[in-house]
């Protein structure tokens, strides 16, 4: 498992000019991850390009867009989508939400 | 009862020209906006982001008015965008509610508009799509909107047709929402988690306001303003912001323990903000308006430079 360095995280996100309010949403109670993640994480944690992540078809980049999420916001949600202990129909409903754009009104 | 206006009836839509399908959405908002008592919100069909359905704001010259997205408008069946109206409309209604109390619900209700409606509404962008999606104003007009379109198709129209098509979509919509919710906020008070935001969100920009939370503290002057605490100075107006603002409801001090040196930093998006002017404590007309998404804009990465950052 790898497990996010929150100081670290903390610096890039004051960085990208995101409130204490907002940083501690992002990383509040973050999960430890799966190892496939681990290395775009630290790519980003390092200010590199963010590689090519998919996991069921899903790709990070577009789960970023259809729910306007941050890199770390949607590297926990593709994390869930590996969680073995998650049925099989919440899976799917995952799956789902993932792939659906968020509207406004 | 919901009126029966003819071209919002399903085959009538789909043989309809956009202007006639914005005329028949205006004469609903005709119809909801007689029943509150209040001006309609002028109703128009415009050219918005994909994700963004409708929006709702208050104009320079104090006009309320209603964006519906074209794409809607232009679809062959009119559910969503009869959705959207009765959304926008919805805030329409909140708005004019904080404008004339004595229309509110309950105390709560009341306290939550009028702290949404001065500065507490979370935008879009600001958190995650839970966050907004759940916060007071939007939880109300969504749930305000799906009930009076089931309404209007399944018990003016009978519409047995195509909307149970709709519907079911729709109920998918919510129950998805919910999961997501319940993922990012709390399993069972999502709701709730994401109102205390809105609160905090309030309270770090009006520190002298008394607390709002609570129905039973909530105080109003008779001019609708929200009554100023009594302990903090009414003057002068310049007040320091809260360094700490991690607030973050149902967090435990072990859970805060690895963002904790946050509060000691000076982090890069509040140079320049340490100190804020507190505007006048008088009652905005504009709501949930998009005419205030801009505020402070200037220090709000683009939606390009956010892309590059890694928040699209």
């Amino acid at each position: 498992m790898y497990i996010l360095d929150k100081e670290c995280a903390t610096h890039v996100l004051e960085s990208e000019r995101f409130n204490p309010a907002q940083i501690q949403h992002i990383l509040y109670d973050y999960p430890p991850l799966n190892d496939e993640f681990g290395l775009a994480v630290e790519k980003w944690l390092s200010g590199q390009p963010i590689p090519t992540v998919e996991v069921d078809g899903l790709l990070l980049t577009d789960i970023m867009e259809k729910r306007h999420s941050h890199f770390l916001v949607a590297i926990r949600d593709m994390n869930k989508l590996l969680d073995p202990a998650l049925p099989p129909e919440k899976h799917e409903q995952w799956r789902r939400i993932l792939s659906t754009p968020a509207y406004y009104e | 009862m919901m009126p029966y206006i003819s071209g919002l009836r399903t085959d009538i839509w789909a043989q309809s020209s956009p202007e006639d399908r914005l005329q028949a959405l205006g004469q609903l908002e005709n119809h909801l906006a007689a029943q509150d008592g209040r001006d309609p919100s002028k109703i128009s069909g415009k050219t918005l982001p994909p994700s963004t359905r409708g929006e709702h704001y208050i104009d320079e010259n104090g006009v309320d008015r209603i964006n519906l997205n074209s794409d809607l408008i232009n679809q062959s069946t009119p559910y969503q965008a009869v959705e959207t109206c009765f959304h926008e409309d919805r805030h329409s209604h909140q708005s004019f509610v904080v404008q004339h109390p004595e229309k509110a619900e309950n105390q709560q209700q009341l306290n939550d508009w009028t702290m949404s409606s001065k500065d507490g509404y979370i935008q879009p962008y600001e958190y995650d799509h839970a966050t907004y999606r759940w916060q007071p104003t939007e939880a109300d007009s969504n749930k305000a909107a799906r009930a009076s379109t089931d309404d209007l198709y399944q018990n003016t129209f009978h519409d047995t047709q195509q909307y149970p098509g709709y519907k079911a979509s729709k109920e998918q919509e919510v129950a998805d929402d919910i999961a997501d919710a319940q993922d990012k906020l709390g399993e069972n008070n999502y709701e709730e988690t994401a109102r205390q935001m809105m609160v905090d969100k309030f309270q770090s920009l009006h520190p002298d306001y008394q607390q709002m939370s609570s129905p039973d503290i909530a105080q109003k002057t008779p001019d609708n303003e929200i009554a100023p605490n009594p302990k903090a100075a009414t003057s002068p107006t310049e007040v320091e912001k809260p360094e700490n603002q991690m607030s973050m409801p149902g967090a435990t001090p072990e859970d805060r323990a690895g963002i904790e040196t946050l509060t000691t930093k000076e982090p890069a998006s509040l140079e320049g903000k340490e100190t804020v002017t507190q505007p006048t404590p008088t009652l905005s007309n504009e709501g949930n308006s998009r005419s205030n998404m801009n505020e402070g804009k200037e220090d709000e990465p683009s939606e390009v430079e956010r892309y590059e950052r890694g928040f699209l």
